[in-house]
């Protein structure tokens, strides 16, 4: 059973700390590092980062982004095995506040499919957990413009909104199958980076803390890791290096753990960045599992990402 | 409108676009049901028209309780009250690899999905109810799900399983649970009821009961298909049934030590785990009742049958057994072949290509160890069948084998003629009166007939006086015409005798299928000779060689041509031994 897990995120974006130009290319690319393919139904590492900007915040700026996830695991073995594909549309609007305080809501709409080893397949279509998330910058570097390090927490929480999706005969889809797991998950974090053109580097480490969800499902507890390097080629183009790291306690349902869920895996991220004119922005990366120290038997393929931003 | 303002009115406009387009894909599902193999267990006992179903035929009612009642190969009459088994489907087992095969394993290893093996549903756990078969009725044992693959058989489990209430029976509280046990049995058995015809045996009453437990450890079985079941996208369900014969668990067993041996408790553990026998919804489930008569009597070791032959003559019945084979069902799209079930008894060989059943006192009267066998299962593809065929007789390819190597049945010696000629493939022995006094029997016997059941009737025992009967009066039907190239007995010949004299009989189906017995009557193949008269210097009867007269009228009502001389080829006839009984 490969399901959410919540964690410790840790994001590091090197980024030229300017409006436009290098700055709003750092933003583009550190959204391209989205770590969260390292389980995005888990939404594993800053599922906000293209929402939220890598860039130093500034008030007043509001921002629309769509993330494309596509992932894929499995969990199991012989005939028992599961193999999941996963699709995952992420539409958000973020607001800053101020150029210290930045508010984020993410609307997820999710394509899953299972598969058993006996071919028995479901497929599910619908809403997903809604995310809501802030952001804080707690301290700010003298040097620059307005500061080369910065650091700070963040934290939210995710909202039980995913429906239960029913066949066709009005029969519930096991949870495996479904959009989300409908858990109420808060999540506190700290967020660290480092801005100077044409390095961008940005170090997160987030934990998510699982509620209940559907049909007695209990997502395990997450923490969670990322850093992320990015270098400019030019003002508008960038290529990112990075590694995200998750620890995930067993799931259980109904109380009983399940023993193909849970442990440490480790992703490296390789991406693109690109920003076309001063708003529009477009990132795209492939995460690959380097470590894996899962329990039972899992597999985690690797994960493809695209995102698109727009400020306003 | 300023540039603030404006951006907020684009960014507005823009969500709600895109909450319409989320609304606008409804949440849905779908689901698609994967592979699963449905499978029961179901009571077998021989079949028999008294009932709703050939397991139900079985049970005898003593009062509130139900038995089980039948009769062991050696004849002991066995009342089962209680047989309760604990059997867990584990999974299916795939074909073995051709090479092709093999790279398709390849590629499930590759693939994330496909797996060699199926899982059983429950893993491992034991089914909720046990195996009943003194009720009668078919046990639900769960499902199993598989990959995508090629399946040739079906692995169970014989696994303690967990108590249940007791069950009384014969005024007693029978201890009806499985914990710590797979297999609990509680038969009556009637000890003096060896060498009884059925209807003795029914009569009597002196009889002891037991009771005992298998606690060993699971013991895993191997169940068959006779057809391998391909399964995958296009084939996703399967039914599979586990036949009970549960007639043939106390073969070989010593009821008098059963309770308390581990050794004889082994023994019932080994005859069950034989028992089993696998049946897809693509095959048909063959069950055949067998009788032997003389005169429409039980065949019975010893016993005296009247009104026989041309001149109404007795016999006393000293053996009576027969080989078949090449068993198939047919229809009017063509003939599809019987697979057999293997007995523990040893009276059924099936290979590869052939089977063959020894049916009837297998052993002979003489034995001192008496197999009296007249049953058969097996299975064949799905369909409506017209006709049941079988060869009475060994293929040409097993009947010249060595009889002291071959496997059973083909190693009874009592059937083995020579190596040239192989072996018998009918064998009736009995003891006539000679010396030319058969006509003063007839009359005797005619009028003990008469007296008894009118037209046709014959009679064991006959209350009548009864000759001394003391001369031989043999029908051995086999080849014969075999040659080696070198006169000699101890080798197999060269190729197909002259006279291979296999018979093909073929039986309205329906009717079998419905219990009907198929029944051996020797007495319409004899009816045109006087038994005993035999020619000078010919074997005693008729034992298919060439030129003896006594063969005449008897080959050809096998279904036989019958070389009287090289010139005289004395065509076949209907044949006149099996029908289907009542």
């Amino acid at each position: 059973m490969g399901h959410d897990i919540g964690g410790w995120e840790f994001h590091v974006n090197t980024f030229n700390r300017t409006f436009g130009g290098p700055a709003l290319a750092a933003a583009l690319l550190s959204a391209a590092s989205q770590p969260a393919m390292a389980c995005s139904t888990c939404k594993c590492g800053d599922y906000t980062i293209t929402l939220m900007g890598t860039e130093k915040p500034y008030g007043g700026r509001l921002r629309f982004a769509l993330d494309y996830l596509h992932r894929s695991e499995s969990q199991g073995s012989g005939v028992n095995r599961q193999e999941t594909d996963e699709q995952r549309a992420l539409f958000g609007v973020s607001y800053s506040v101020s150029e210290d305080l930045a508010l984020a809501i993410q609307v997820p709409w999710v394509r899953k499919e299972i598969e058993l080893g006996n071919l028995a397949r479901q497929e599910a279509r619908g809403l997903g957990d809604i995310d809501l998330s802030a952001r804080w910058v707690l301290y700010r570097s003298d040097e620059g413009v307005s500061g080369r390090h910065l650091a700070g927490l963040r934290g939210g929480v995710r909202l039980p909104t995913a429906e239960q999706i029913k066949d066709s005969a009005g029969q519930r889809l096991d949870i495996d199958a479904q959009p989300d797991a409908g858990a109420t998950v808060p999540s506190l974090g700290a967020w660290y980076g480092y801005y100077r053109f044409p390095w961008f580097a940005t170090v997160s480490a987030t934990y998510f803390k699982y509620g209940e969800g559907h049909q007695n499902f209990h997502g395990g507890d997450v923490g969670l890791v990322s850093a992320l390097a990015q270098y400019g080629l030019t003002t508008s183009f960038a290529l990112q290096l990075g590694v995200d790291a998750r620890h995930t306690a067993k799931n259980e349902f109904s109380g009983a753990a399940d023993p193909n869920s849970g442990g440490t895996l480790a992703m490296a991220f390789v991406g693109v960045a690109n920003r076309f004119g001063e708003d529009f922005l477009l990132s795209a990366g492939v995460q690959l599992p380097v470590i894996k120290d899962l329990n039972g038997a899992q597999t985690e393929d690797a994960n493809f990402r695209i995102g698109i931003a727009y400020d306003f | 409108m300023n540039a603030t303002t404006f951006n907020t009115l684009r960014a507005g406009a823009i969500a709600c676009f895109a909450v319409l387009g989320l609304n606008a894909c409804s949440d849905t599902g779908e689901r698609e049901e994967g592979i699963s193999i449905a499978i029961k267990a179901t009571p077998l006992a021989t079949a028999h028209t008294h009932g709703h179903d050939a397991a139900d035929a079985a049970i005898a009612k003593h009062s509130e309780a139900a038995y089980a009642t039948f009769r062991r190969s050696d004849g002991v009459r066995i009342d089962l009250q209680l047989g309760l088994l604990n059997l867990v489907p584990i999974e299916l087992e795939a074909c073995p690899s051709s090479a092709a095969a093999r790279l398709l394993q390849v590629a499930r290893q590759l693939s994330p999905i496909a797996s060699a093996q199926a899982h059983a549903g429950h893993d491992g756990e034991a089914p909720e109810d046990a195996i009943s078969v003194t009720q009668g009725e078919d046990t639900d044992l769960g499902t199993l799900i598989a990959a995508p693959g090629r399946y040739c058989a079906l692995i169970v489990e014989l696994q303690p399983g967990a108590a249940a209430k007791n069950i009384a029976k014969h005024g007693d509280e029978l201890d009806a649970s499985l914990a710590g046990a797979s297999i609990n049995v509680a038969p009556c058995y009637y000890p003096a009821t060896v060498g009884l015809s059925d209807a003795e045996a029914n009569a009597a009453t002196a009889h002891a009961c037991t009771q005992a437990k298998y606690t060993g450890e699971a013991r895993r079985v191997r169940l068959p298909l006779m057809a391998p079941i391909t399964l995958g996208a296009d084939r996703r369900a399967a039914d599979l049934t586990i036949a009970v014969r549960f007639e043939e668990w106390f073969e070989g067993v010593d009821f008098a030590t059963l309770s308390g041996s581990a050794t004889q408790q082994a023994r019932v553990a080994d005859n069950v785990a034989a028992s089993l026998q696998l049946v897809s919804n693509a095959e048909n489930l063959v069950n055949l009742a067998f009788k032997i008569e003389v005169g429409g009597q039980e065949a019975k070791c010893g016993g005296i049958y009247h009104g026989l032959g041309s001149t109404s003559q007795a016999l006393s019945m000293q053996g009576f057994r027969f080989y078949a084979s090449e068993f198939a069902l047919e229809n009017a799209a063509g003939s599809v072949p019987v697979t057999l079930a293997t007995k523990p008894n040893g009276t059924v060989y099936q290979g590869a290509d052939a089977g063959v059943v020894l049916l009837g006192h297998a052993q002979g009267c003489d034995s001192t160890v008496p197999v009296r066998n007249l049953a058969l299962t097996g299975t064949a593809p799905a369909g409506e069948y017209e006709r049941l065929c079988f060869t009475l007789g060994v293929p040409f390819e097993l009947n010249h084998s060595d009889v002291a190597t071959a496997p059973t049945p083909l190693n009874v010696t009592g059937l083995g003629w020579n190596w040239l000629y192989g072996r018998m493939f009918l064998r009736f022995d009995s003891l006539v009166a000679g010396g030319g006094d058969g006509g003063a029997h007839m009359e005797m016997a005619t009028a003990s007939v008469g007296s008894k059941h009118g037209e046709g009737g014959h009679e064991p025992e006959a209350e009548a006086e009864t000759p001394e009967l003391t001369q031989n009066f043999f029908v051995h039907l086999g080849s014969t015409g075999c040659s080696n190239g070198a006169s000699e007995f101890g080798a197999a010949p060269d190729s197909e005798c002259v006279y291979p004299n296999r018979s093909r009989i073929c039986l309205s189906y329906p009717q079998i299928a419905a219990g009907h017995p198929i029944v051996a009557d020797i007495a319409p193949v004899i009816s045109e000779l006087d038994i005993t008269v035999n020619t000078a210097d010919t074997a005693p009867g008729c034992m298919s060689f060439p030129g003896d007269p006594e063969c005449t009228t008897i080959i050809p009502k096998l279904g036989l041509d019958f070389a009287l001389s090289p010139d005289n080829l004395i065509p076949r006839r209907e044949q006149a031994l099996f029908t289907v009984g009542e």
